[in-house]
């Protein structure tokens, strides 16, 4: 299929004086053009690392194995030039807070164009046009002016706006939202939310969402990863991860979430326990110490994925088809 | 400033309240000192809180509900004598707090929670001599200041090995837990907590949230929490207090003010909160447009510019703050009716009850 | 101030060792140590180490080259050579050193000051470290030996109160950065008093790249020393110093250029110690670097 994605038991791990930081293990994920994805999970569930593995930007003491296959090609394969140039034209990357993506001294405008740079058979005037364009997609009305601005006389929902732009305008067959709404107030996070939905409409591109808010991966996203401690654990639907969670994390994440309860609890859910050691992983399967549902297995062999009906998946000795 | 005169004046209702705030404003002006010196005209101030008025009863909850740049945090700074106040009476514990000592005396029988868990603890002070610090300013005799350490670190569910750590090596939620400690350490009858769960996990924010509940039954603290999230406020106020720009715009019982909110932009901020269940999708924003600057407030009433329901009024005529049913006030010329078709206009307002239904 | 005692005595210090063996991690330096540590053991143990009076005059044996008794060679008077470069150092260091040590205590105490106190106040201050700073160097310090009169104590003066105002300044502008951080407004709260809050929380705070900025002037202290020294304005002649003895040099730099020579290694070596030293402590203490070491 063209444009798909699919990354195939991806490992990835940080050579530190402390010794190896398995940040990711055995990750599977795909995607198909015009579905949106989401992957969520917790501070140091290895989210971000996957967003830099995805986009080819991953430190110089990471070492990766596995294959990460845009297109049917391997994009640990290619050479250093075409990585970058996929890198500016087919995967585009909307980061958590936009103010740090654009440069200070220089007006939207000027950047928008050097955002094409790519596009070597547009002139200046077409590449304005472009943007105008672009940014009326957005929801920005006074384009024309707004492209005289700087990046700090916007606002922090204006800023995304103009980052979803900046990264639509490669026309990417890959958009990568990281967190896109964490650094927002709830009246422009829902804004967001709106505008990335809409865009969906006449983009055809794949696009993945992380977030650690579940409320803004349901509202999203078609199919969702559920990641804890560097794993996939759960994948699937997303009606089948909110109303059909299989996986122990899964559930007690989700029963975490005091948006899920509309009466007030005397007591909130937690997670009891803390993350394994990423440097020093748990034989087994890596939720088992904080697991209710654990049982002998799953402290001495990995859990396998154990397909469900449809793409639903979860990593749990518990869980059987 | 507040006119001597009215001082024996404050309402009678709020004689029981531990913490009453009557019009208070704080504000911020533009232009260095030089450019003051220089410019004779008074330059243009503006209230970044303006004719707050609350009050917070003995072992009492309230929530502090707004959007950034709403005066939220800044209110609660103002409370505790961190912000110079440019009008406006705070009363505490039944006297009223105007001079500097007494809002040192007030502090010391309050405390703060900061935002920043890590940020707030002195960096280079280990977490031992951070617990201790507050009893040692105030002189209390301390045979053993580590046992001491070391039962409020019992009393928040920490190791006692923790007293010879410093700051930035632990965790946002473990930072989290001495911060209450040391606000606790003093047991203080008022906590001000800003943004407890700022940067938590969600299965590390119940944690946190459950630890300041046990130790609010077990030691009786009123608390004044400031936050912009609502989904974890509704499991932990009592009251709720919605700000906008500086001023209050709805007050009232939580569970109230969620099952029918009376102003607009509380209405809007519930629908905007997206909920985690995908069959539960919202269908469009809330509400458009952007939060509007203190510094160029708009006129009337300052929610017209992003109000679904605002009136040729609400752009000239500025309006009241009133009392509508027991304990909830409201500012808006045109307060949704309690459960009425008003409702409708912002369709999916009460969407989690609905949704329980379905 | 009982309660600021109180509060820095707690527990034993960890991080002294991992700080040594980090800095000992670079070769630069490492070199930088040993240079240091060896000048201000040949300054301590000088009269131990060199081999004859500094003073002691031998016009006999004058400008000397250097051979098995006399390993650096005599001066134009006779004297040791070796002798007056080991006694220079500690000349040299101990002006150095206890110069930028005055100038560094004020310069921190005011910064602190001026950076916490009111307005005014550093409105104040800030306008006496920058007529100060103002003064050529030079000229100040012809200006104070014409009424001190020219010597050690002299030279520390002149060096102090010339180097002070931009430590101060550093330390205010660090100071004002953390004024309004959290846990200063946390400290506040808790009604710390401004000395305990200025002493225990800013202090410890701001004071890393003051250090770094002291060890990298030492070396520019030591020159200062040499140069007044050379002019005739420094040292006062019978005690040896590295400035007297290059200046010496100079003037029989034909017929005994080692004089030169060995006057300016030791300047050198101590410059390059000092300054390697300071980029070292730099390295470790500098918080962006500070970030990719493990904690």
């Amino acid at each position: 299929m063209s444009g798909a994605l699919a990354v195939r038991d991806l490992s990835v791990r940080y050579e530190t004086a402390q010794g190896a930081v398995h940040a990711l293990r055995h990750v599977d994920i795909e995607a198909s053009p015009g579905e949106v994805v989401g992957i969520v999970g917790e501070s140091g569930c290895g989210k971000s690392t996957l967003v830099t593995a995805l986009a080819n930007l991953l430190p110089a003491n990471a070492r990766a194995d596995g294959a990460i296959l845009y297109d049917g090609v391997d994009l640990a394969g290619l050479d250093a030039r075409r990585q970058r140039m996929l890198r500016g034209d087919e995967i585009a990357l909307i980061g958590q807070d936009p103010m740090t993506a654009f440069n200070p001294v220089l007006t939207i405008g000027d950047q928008l164009v050097d955002f094409q740079h790519h596009r070597r058979d547009l002139g200046r005037a077409e590449k304005r046009a472009r943007i105008v364009a672009m940014l009326g997609r957005v929801g920005i009305s006074d384009a024309e002016r707004r492209m005289k601005s700087y990046p700090h006389e916007l606002s922090g929902g204006m800023r995304q706006r103009v980052a979803i732009a900046a990264a639509l305008l490669t026309d990417p067959g890959l958009l990568i939202a990281d967190e896109p709404t964490t650094a927002l107030d709830v009246t422009m996070e829902a804004q967001i939310i709106h505008l990335l939905r809409e865009l969906r409409r006449d983009y055809n591109g794949i696009v993945i969402v992380v977030s650690h808010h579940l409320g803004v991966i349901a509202e999203l996203c078609d199919r969702v990863y559920v990641m804890y401690a560097g794993e996939v654990v759960e994948g699937g639907d997303v009606d089948a991860i909110f109303h059909g969670a299989r996986h122990p994390y899964t559930r007690a994440l989700l029963a975490c979430d005091p948006a899920g309860f509309p009466d007030r609890l005397e007591r909130l859910p937690t997670i009891p326990g803390s993350l394994p050691s990423l440097t020093v992983p748990p034989t087994g399967c890596v939720y088992a110490p904080r697991c209710e549902r654990a049982f002998a297995p799953c402290g001495l062999a990995e859990p396998r994925p154990v397909p469900l009906s449809g793409s639903h998946m979860a990593r749990c000795h518990a869980v059987s088809a | 400033m507040s006119s001597r005169a009215q001082i024996q004046t404050l309402p009678q209702s709020r004689d029981n309240a531990l913490l009453a705030v009557e019009d208070l404003s704080v504000t911020f002006s533009r232009g260095s000192l030089f450019s003051r010196l220089i410019n004779p005209l008074p330059l243009p101030s503006f209230n970044v809180v303006d004719g707050v008025t609350l009050s917070l009863a003995e072992g009492e909850t309230l929530g502090l509900v707004g959007e950034s740049g709403s005066g939220k945090t800044t209110l609660a700074r103002a409370i505790l004598g961190l912000m110079r106040l440019a009008a406006g009476r705070i009363a505490f514990a039944g006297s009223e707090v105007r001079t500097p000592a007494d809002f040192r005396a007030m502090r010391r029988r309050s405390a703060m929670m900061f935002q920043d868990p890590v940020g707030s603890l002195s960096p280079r002070l280990r977490i031992g001599t951070l617990l201790t610090e507050p009893a040692v300013i105030q002189g209390v005799p301390m045979p053993d200041r580590r046992a001491a350490a070391k039962a409020l670190l019992a009393l928040v569910g920490l190791p006692a090995a923790f007293v010879d750590r410093f700051p930035h090596e632990l965790s946002g939620g473990q930072a989290r837990r001495v911060g209450v400690a040391r606000a606790l350490a003093m047991k203080p009858r008022l906590l001000l907590a800003d943004e407890p769960t700022a940067g938590l996990d969600v299965s590390v924010q119940g944690d946190v949230l459950n630890l300041i509940g046990e130790l609010k039954r077990e030691l009786g603290f009123a608390a004044l929490i400031v936050t912009h999230n609502l989904a974890v406020i509704r499991h932990v106020s009592d009251r709720l207090a919605i700000m906008y720009l500086g001023r209050l715009v709805e007050t009232g019982p939580t569970r109230e003010v969620f099952a029918a909110p009376l102003h607009p932009y509380t209405a809007t901020l519930i629908r905007s909160e997206p909920v985690p269940d995908p069959r539960r999708r919202s269908f469009g924003p809330a509400v458009r447009g952007e939060i509007p600057s203190v510094f160029r407030r708009p006129s009337g009433c300052e929610f017209h510019t992003r109000c679904p329901i605002a009136a040729e009024r609400c752009r000239v005529d500025p309006p009241a703050y009133r009392a509508m049913g027991a304990g909830r006030m409201v500012r808006c010329h045109f307060p949704l009716s309690q459960g009425g078709q008003e409702l409708g206009v912002l369709s999916g307002t009460s969407r989690n009850e609905k949704g329980k239904s379905t | 101030m009982s309660s600021v005692a109180e509060a820095s005595l707690s527990t034993p210090a960890r991080r002294r060792l991992p700080m040594l063996g980090a800095l000992l991690a670079d070769p630069f330096t490492c070199v930088a140590i040993v240079l240091v540590a060896g000048f201000l053991v040949t300054a301590a143990f000088a009269p131990w180490i060199a081999p004859y009076s500094p003073l002691k005059i031998d016009v006999l044996h004058k400008l000397q080259p250097p051979s098995a008794a006399h390993w650096f060679g005599t001066d134009h008077l006779g004297r040791d050579l070796l002798s007056r470069v080991i006694y220079g150092a500690r000349t040299a260091l101990t002006i150095a050193i206890v110069s930028v040590a005055i100038a560094g205590a004020i310069g921190l105490l005011l910064g602190l000051i001026a950076g916490y106190g009111p307005r005014w106040l550093d409105a104040m201050l800030v306008l006496t470290f920058d007529s100060l700073n103002s003064l050529p160097m030079i000229m100040f310090a012809l200006a104070i030996i014409t009424v001190l009169g020219a010597g050690t104590g002299t030279l520390i003066v002149v060096i102090a109160a010339t180097s002070f105002p931009s430590y101060a300044r550093l330390i205010r502008a660090q100071t004002l950065a953390l004024k309004n951080s959290d846990y200063i407004l946390a400290e506040r709260l808790i009604d710390a008093s401004a000395a305990r809050i200025i002493f225990i929380h800013l202090l410890p705070n701001v004071v890393g790249p003051l250090i770094i900025l002291l060890s990298m002037d030492i070396p520019v202290v030591i020159m200062v020393e040499a140069g007044l020294s050379f002019l005739g304005l420094g040292v006062r002649p019978p005690t040896p110093s590295w400035g007297s003895i290059l200046y010496d040099g100079y003037t029989s730099i034909r017929s005994a250029p080692f004089m030169v020579v060995f006057g300016g290694l030791p300047l050198v070596l101590a410059t390059l110690g000092f300054t390697f030293l300071g980029e070292g402590l730099r390295d470790y203490l500098d918080p962006r670097l500070q970030l990719r070491r493990p904690s």
